[in-house]
């Protein structure tokens, strides 16, 4: 369970930030670019010092050791990361924190990692630099590293960018995955709107540093859109889920 | 493959012991050497902003140009040897740490650094009756070119090496990790800074050791293949670093038929041109 009470973050937002993220969710902060997304993540990864209150599993955030750190948080950005490795090798170090220093990593995680590498259908970039794959390949690379880490909280910033239509029901049905068995909790930022209301449980729009609104998927619609996002937008349901799907107005 | 360039760097060395005259000393010099600057490509693979080898960045210039000022003023072997690591150790965490440049940057500066040094010896040469041209050629070579006949520095670099290599053999994923970035490795429960200045560290002592013992010679990083893996096999790093002693002793006995003084600025040439090639090659990266 993820808690937030009374953070600020350094944009001036009139209201503080305080919410309760149930163990087991699945929530996407939606909002304009310079809402503060990506700050709030940061600020919950403990890469920004934000004044406030944020409690991971009843934990204080700033309680956590830098050691149990990666047991309970993930926390990707979107960038890819620096070095040579090849995606195999790169992969192989989300779980460096379960091994033994100098000591190689325990087979069966080296089996899960076969799992996730299949899950993402990567199997054929394994030995590819992550330098030179391509963006849709290296999206999924980023969010099967964070997955791979099965860490209690996963921050993930804009997952679905660069990502293609393929790619984007992958990472929805393992986001599911880690969280079904309700023991995963999953924080993503996004600024593709429908993916973030196809594949969240709730929705949280932002809006000058601050929540502006805090609703189930399903309550989207046009008019909410319109006046976070000042875009008009038709906004229909997906037959399967009942979910909303955004479209644009052609030539408007 | 490995063990026919172990026959040809152990059939180069005894060449240069037999037929030559050379001290056995110089051919185990020369192997310290490169087997130090064997690891540093290593550590450069696992850099996050892999920079040019240490002749090209200026860390053999600017070391050579410390140990002739040191040399001219102290006179004694041991200061010099004594100073190389110091400005090693120095240089790295400068450039590194403290300027944090790039690739591109560090490589302007290593030409301003080796044009330095060069300006340098044209001067001492020209303006100094008194100056020893062997102090040149001993930068050069190292000390497999300074006729030692106890090789406590050979012995020194190759367990400095051999427990260095072992190491990182072992650390492999942890230095992988290294190399993605401060964000992947703080992300993973570990502590960047402390690492990041151990790695500076054996940096500088790789650096000094392959100075030390084959001078500007032991560089043979831009002929060595650049594998980043966090798990290369005990194979691949056998053959990369049979490549490396193979082409070291094959310097050696270059250097002992032509003299260093020759061979240096035709090896600082061919590295140069070798270096140019590899990083006009373009790929681009997503970051």
């Amino acid at each position: 369970m993820l808690e937030l009470r009374g953070v600020r973050l350094p944009m001036g937002a009139r209201e503080p930030i305080s919410f309760t993220l149930e163990t087991g969710s699945i929530a996407a902060l939606i909002g304009p670019s310079g809402s503060g997304k990506s700050l709030l993540l940061a600020a919950v990864a403990r890469r920004l010092q934000v004044p406030g209150d944020i409690r991971i599993a009843g934990r204080p955030l700033a309680r956590i050791s830098g050691r149990e750190y990666p047991l309970y948080i993930a926390h990707s950005d979107g960038n890819a990361p620096g070095g040579g490795n090849t995606l195999y090798d790169y992969l192989s170090l989300a779980r460096i924190h379960h091994k033994r220093f100098l000591y190689p990593l325990a087979e069966h995680h080296l089996q899960a990692l076969e799992s996730i590498i299949d899950a993402f259908d990567l199997g054929e970039y394994r030995l590819t630099p992550l330098a030179t794959l391509p963006s849709d390949a290296l999206r999924r690379a980023l969010m099967a590293y964070s997955l791979f880490r099965d860490p209690e909280l996963l921050l993930l910033d804009d997952p679905a960018a660069g990502m293609g239509i393929r790619s984007l029901g992958m990472a929805q049905r393992a986001l599911a995955r880690h969280t079904i068995q309700g023991d995963r909790t999953v924080l993503f930022a996004s600024s593709d709107i429908g993916f973030a209301a196809q594949t969240a449980d709730r929705l949280l729009i932002m809006e000058g540093g601050g929540i502006a609104e805090d609703l189930a998927p399903e309550a989207l619609d046009a008019d909410i859109i319109k006046r976070y996002f000042k875009t008009e937008v038709l906004v229909s349901r997906n037959i399967y889920n009942g979910r909303p799907e955004v479209h644009f107005f052609p030539g408007a | 493959m490995a063990f026919a360039f172990m026959l040809a760097a152990a059939a180069f060395a005894v060449l240069t012991v037999l037929a030559l005259g050379k001290s056995p000393a110089a051919p185990i010099c020369f192997a310290a050497g490169a087997y130090a600057c064997f690891l540093l490509g290593r550590l450069d693979a696992i850099d996050p902003r892999p920079t040019p080898d240490y002749i090209h960045s200026g860390s053999a210039a600017f070391l050579s140009v410390c140990a002739l000022v040191v040399g001219r003023f102290i006179q004694s072997p041991l200061a010099v040897v004594c100073v190389i690591p110091l400005m090693a150790l120095f240089f790295e965490f400068y450039t590194r740490r403290f300027l944090a440049i790039g690739r591109g940057d560090m490589a302007v500066g290593g030409v301003a650094l080796n044009a330095i040094f060069a300006v340098l010896v044209l001067f001492l040469f020209r303006a100094d009756p008194r100056f020893d041209s062997s102090a040149i050629s001993t930068l050069f070579s190292g000390a497999a070119g300074a006729s030692i006949d106890k090789p406590v520095i050979p012995a020194v670099a190759l367990c400095v090496c051999s427990a260095l290599h072992v190491f990182a053999r072992r650390a492999a994923p942890e230095l992988a990790l290294l190399s993605c970035g401060r964000p992947h490795y703080e992300g993973a429960g570990l502590r960047y800074a402390p690492a990041w200045n151990a790695l500076l560290c054996a940096r500088g002592a790789l650096t000094a050791l392959t100075m030390l013992s084959a001078g500007w010679m032991g560089g043979a990083a831009p002929f060595g293949p650049e594998p980043r893996s966090a798990n290369i096999t005990p194979a691949q790093d056998l053959a990369t670093l049979a490549q490396y002693l193979c082409f070291a002793e094959l310097l050696l006995l270059a250097s002992t038929l032509a003299g260093p003084l020759v061979i240096a600025p035709l090896w600082f040439a061919a590295t140069g041109a070798l270096f140019v090639r590899k990083n006009l090659r373009r790929i681009i990266p997503h970051a």
